[in-house]
């Protein structure tokens, strides 16, 4: 670490902030050790290879509440994190009481005034600190919206038509347990991607443009593995069925989509995932709840 | 896809959840950014598969990103796609129709009386060969010239093909297409004047000379317009300089010149860029194989920017590198002002135009050009 923070200290601008070398070593040991505590060695020169230095440098002389840190770093970021705000909430006024907010932590002051550990704290390096900043933007915002989502007001409900829930009928026809079994060794045995993508298309109704945009590959990939893994699964779960004991037919029948107006699903238990207050600050310190 | 998958397979990955705790944003960035090791991004996925909130986190993150990234894939402009079989088959059209020409001029009457006389005399014609050539090479061009302005349906696919920060480029190649008349009927002005200053004694008759310069001309500049189209590849005049040869070896010239030039497969195949989690600078040009490029260079790379043709490519010391070729061939650029190089890793390259972009650097420096890199302003 020595030899890496020696011969990387000028490009790091470590100086600007009064950091010598033996300072900087400090400080990526400390960061490696955040990132995974049991790396290897072979880990580590990994992941000191493609360490975004200089700003992981910028961001802790911030959190060290360096004056001439938090300069650059109002010059570089502030503009592009109200952008950031505002390209996730599309309303100026949510956007920047979005973006005063990670400000507030990221100067390491609670929502009650209290200071605590900046946020910053948190940025390790792996990717940029603008796209680090948009990430937390990103983050906080699907917070605040999941947070104002349950505490739907009664006018809200009763404009939705869900102050009354309807009765769940008692002759719910069960789901043979050969489809839940087969679709449930199907999926555990599917591949992580294929997964994710599977889940973005047809749960989060990403389009194809998106997933792409995200992965970084274009639009006619994504179409071709969504198509092949979608198919791939179809034909593995018909087996699985016909090999429980189904004939061709019922398997094709139980895989059908069945008309959603004779399903008694209970939407909001199926499509909302039970998210707790805030989860995504359970990783980053007990001090942020 | 249209089929979908069945709805025990929606209900089941609806239902799932994930275990662990969520990965933070530093991962989650690392995912968007594709700056992850290996074992982290298998990590992230797994957990992506079956989080809903942290999906919807990376989608907004990512759509939040005014640029691609600073490690950019541009993929390749659709507008190529379609395009791909039109430069061999207009140089083919243009190739046969002088070929035609040609033909009726041979068997025309005053052609054979001509070669008759010629045949007698033995010598060349006195006739003035400028008259006849620029004759010629006007009805030649006109027969034989696609249409070299980019029409407003070319114009609307361009456009539609193309977005974001494309666009201005998209502009630049269109304004480009329509200019290749201009170039066009340059070339035919030169290789009129060629066929005037240097008749060979060789040749048939000077008319056919000036034909043969004229078919050239047409064939070169049949493709003149989609290379002007993507902003780069050699003028029309430069490819009027093959016109200089005999229709034997325009024939030959045209064919290599359109598809088995290298200088022009690096056109047409237009690359996918990145830059892995080593600083490695890779390209792509078909699905999933990715190869190194500038291997040799001791730099880790931290950006790259592709507009057109051209590609830049930036690393930790300041180092920069330009190919003008699609990543053929490179050149070393250097940054300095008043002598001092500049030392901060590249941060971000962003290229409007072929001509105009900066390069930001991480110890906030901001490099600008307005000449294709040829001088920088700090």
């Amino acid at each position: 670490m020595q030899i890496y923070a020696c011969e990387h200290y000028a490009e790091s601008g470590a100086g600007r902030f009064g950091i010598d070398a033996a300072g900087l070593a400090t400080l990526l040991t400390e960061v490696m050790k955040q990132r995974e505590p049991s790396a290897q060695p072979a880990d580590v020169q990994s992941a000191l290879s493609s360490l975004r230095l200089e700003e992981l440098v910028l961001a802790r002389a911030c959190m060290a509440a360096h004056d001439a840190a938090w300069e650059i770093f109002l010059t570089r970021y502030r503009s592009a994190m109200y952008e950031a705000a505002y390209k996730v909430a599309h309303d100026e006024a949510t956007a920047r009481a979005l973006a005063d907010s990670i400000y507030a932590e990221l100067y390491g002051v609670g929502q009650r005034g209290e200071s605590h550990t900046s946020k910053l704290y948190y940025y390790l390096g792996r990717g940029s600190l603008a796209g680090w900043l948009r990430t937390v933007v990103a983050q906080e915002y699907v917070n605040q919206y999941r947070r104002t989502r349950r505490e739907t007001s009664l006018e809200k409900a009763i404009e939705d038509g869900t102050q009354f829930p309807a009765v769940e009928p008692a002759d719910t026809p069960p789901v043979d347990a050969r489809v839940t079994a087969a679709t449930a060794s199907e999926l555990a045995a599917l591949d992580a991607q294929d997964r994710f993508l599977l889940a973005a298309y047809y749960l989060d109704r990403r389009t194809l443009a998106e997933i792409a945009k995200l992965l970084r590959v274009h639009e006619s990939t994504i179409s071709r593995k969504l198509e092949r893994a979608a198919t791939g699964l179809r034909k593995r779960i018909r087996k699985r069925l016909i090999a429980a004991g189904m004939s061709a037919r019922q398997a094709d029948e139980a895989m059908q989509d069945v008309d959603v107006r004779d399903l008694p699903v209970n939407v909001r238990k199926t499509l909302g995932q039970a998210t707790q207050e805030a989860s995504f600050y359970k990783e980053m310190g007990a001090d942020q709840g | 896809m249209n089929q979908g998958i069945p709805k025990s397979v929606s209900d089941a990955l609806a239902n799932e959840r994930s275990a662990e705790q969520h990965p933070s944003p530093d991962l989650l960035n690392g995912y968007v950014e594709q700056s992850l090791s290996a074992k982290e991004k298998a990590g992230v996925t797994q957990h992506l598969a079956v989080c809903e909130d942290c999906r919807e986190v990376v989608f907004l993150a990512s759509a939040a990103a005014s640029q691609p990234f600073d490690a950019a894939i541009i993929e390749p402009a659709r507008v190529w796609r379609g395009w791909k079989w039109l430069v061999p088959a207009v140089a083919m059209l243009a190739l046969g129709s002088s070929v035609l020409v040609e033909h009726r001029n041979l068997f025309a009457p005053h052609q054979i009386a001509m070669r008759a006389a010629n045949h007698q005399s033995g010598a060349l014609p006195s006739q003035p060969v400028g008259s006849q050539a620029a004759t010629d090479n006007q009805t030649n061009a006109l027969m034989f010239s696609p249409a070299p302005q980019a029409t407003p349906n070319q114009q609307e696919h361009i456009r539609a093909n193309l977005t974001g920060r494309n666009k201005r480029s998209a502009q630049d190649e269109v304004a480009a297409a329509a200019g290749a008349k201009q170039t066009q009927n340059e070339s035919r002005e030169a290789l009129a004047d060629l066929a005037e200053a240097a008749p060979s004694p060789t040749t048939p008759s000077p008319a056919v000379v000036a034909r043969n310069a004229a078919a050239t001309s047409s064939a070169a500049t049949a493709a003149a317009p989609l290379q002007a189209a993507v902003g780069q590849g050699p003028s029309a005049r430069a490819f009027g300089a093959v016109g200089q040869s005999s229709l034997q070896s325009m024939k030959k010239a045209a064919p290599s010149g359109i598809s088995g030039d290298a200088s022009y497969r690096s056109l047409t195949i237009r690359s996918q860029w990145r830059i892995t989690d080593q600083g490695h600078l890779e390209r792509s040009q078909a699905d999933d194989k990715w190869t190194q490029v500038l291997a040799a260079q001791p730099i880790r790379f931290r950006a790259v920017a592709v507009v057109g043709n051209d590609v830049w490519a930036g690393g930790n010391n300041g180092a920069l590198f330009h190919s003008v070729d699609g990543g053929e061939h490179w050149a070393q650029v250097v940054l300095s002002a008043d002598g001092h190089p500049e030392t901060g890793a590249v941060a971000s390259i962003h290229f409007d135009t072929v001509s105009q972009g900066s390069v930001r650097t991480e110890t906030g420096s901001t490099w600008t050009t307005s000449d294709r890199g040829q001088s920088w302003n700090k």
